[in-house]
């Protein structure tokens, strides 16, 4: 499956320009599925954040002095009122009540979800730097060569 | 022979012209390809956890800073509506970038054609 020869150009056809624009390509959709792969991590990183705080939500905490945020600079004191459901977000601008158990639940399936995204994308990624390496050893080869005729040059 | 290659030089000039501003068209088209797929896929995820309530949960719909309560039903409705919208956008948007490219390649063999006059030439020369 390595072989970059199962593409529809032989590499060994490319000029070093070619194949250094190439390189320059592959780098970028390296570069570019790498922010991908670390933004998935980010999120599965919130979604675990957001399960975790709801084990403060017990029974014995309602009643408890909190205080609740107005916005991120802003705090007013409150008690906590009710332990035993949540509103979760759940995209596109819709919330939905569960209970602290259905949204454990709703957590985890995000987060095994984006954890099988994450497996999908890392053989692209993985495919795509080796392609890249071979083709700057490749260039690399190529211009060794070029500079080898260049000082030892002889009439065909 | 100066006045034919004024010509070609005009022609050549359009058709580059011609490629670039639909590289560019490209490029954008592109971008808000990108955008409806995210959208989209956001919205079937939506539908699936829609899916998975009964009737009588609480949902509510987010306009602005506010909370809005809506039925169950009626909110799996309305995120289905938006997956066939935005489905629909998504064709559209695939169909122009697909003649755009088209176009693309139009510009591209005018291109390799007018070299190919401008060579032989410079070839008889030498």
């Amino acid at each position: 499956m390595a072989a970059p020869q199962q593409e529809t150009v032989n590499l060994n056809s490319l000029s070093p320009h070619q194949l250094k624009t190439l390189h320059d390509q592959l780098e970028e959709e390296v570069e570019h599925l790498s922010v991908s792969m670390q933004t998935l991590k980010n999120t599965q990183q919130r979604y675990l954040e957001s399960k975790e705080s709801l084990s403060e939500l017990k029974e014995d905490n309602v009643g408890k002095d909190m205080l609740v945020p107005l916005n991120s600079s802003v705090y007013v004191p409150g008690q906590l009122a009710d332990a035993s459901t949540v509103v979760v977000d759940i995209g596109a601008g819709y919330y939905v009540e569960k209970s602290v158990k259905e949204a454990e639940e709703f957590f985890k399936r995000k987060m095994d979800f984006l954890k099988q995204q994450m497996e999908k994308l890392q053989p692209s990624i993985q495919q795509k730097y080796q392609t890249k390496q071979i083709v700057a050893q490749l260039l690399q080869s190529k211009v060794m060569q070029a500079q080898a005729q260049q000082a030892a040059p002889q009439k065909a | 022979m100066a006045q034919v290659d004024i010509k070609t030089k005009e022609e050549f000039q359009r058709e580059i012209e011609g490629l670039e501003s639909k590289q560019k068209q490209i490029s954008k088209c592109v971008e808000v390809h990108e955008k409806l797929e995210g959208q989209l896929n956001e919205n079937k995820i939506v539908k699936e956890e829609l899916d998975l309530l009964d009737s009588d949960t609480k949902v509510y719909k987010q306009t602005g800073p506010v909370l809005v309560k809506q039925d169950v039903d009626e909110a799996k409705v309305a995120v289905q509506n938006r997956v066939s919208y935005i489905s629909t956008e998504l064709k559209k948007q695939e169909k122009v970038i697909q003649d755009l490219q088209k176009g693309q390649e139009q510009h591209k063999e005018k291109l390799k054609q007018i070299q190919s006059r401008l060579t032989p030439p410079t070839a008889q020369k030498a």
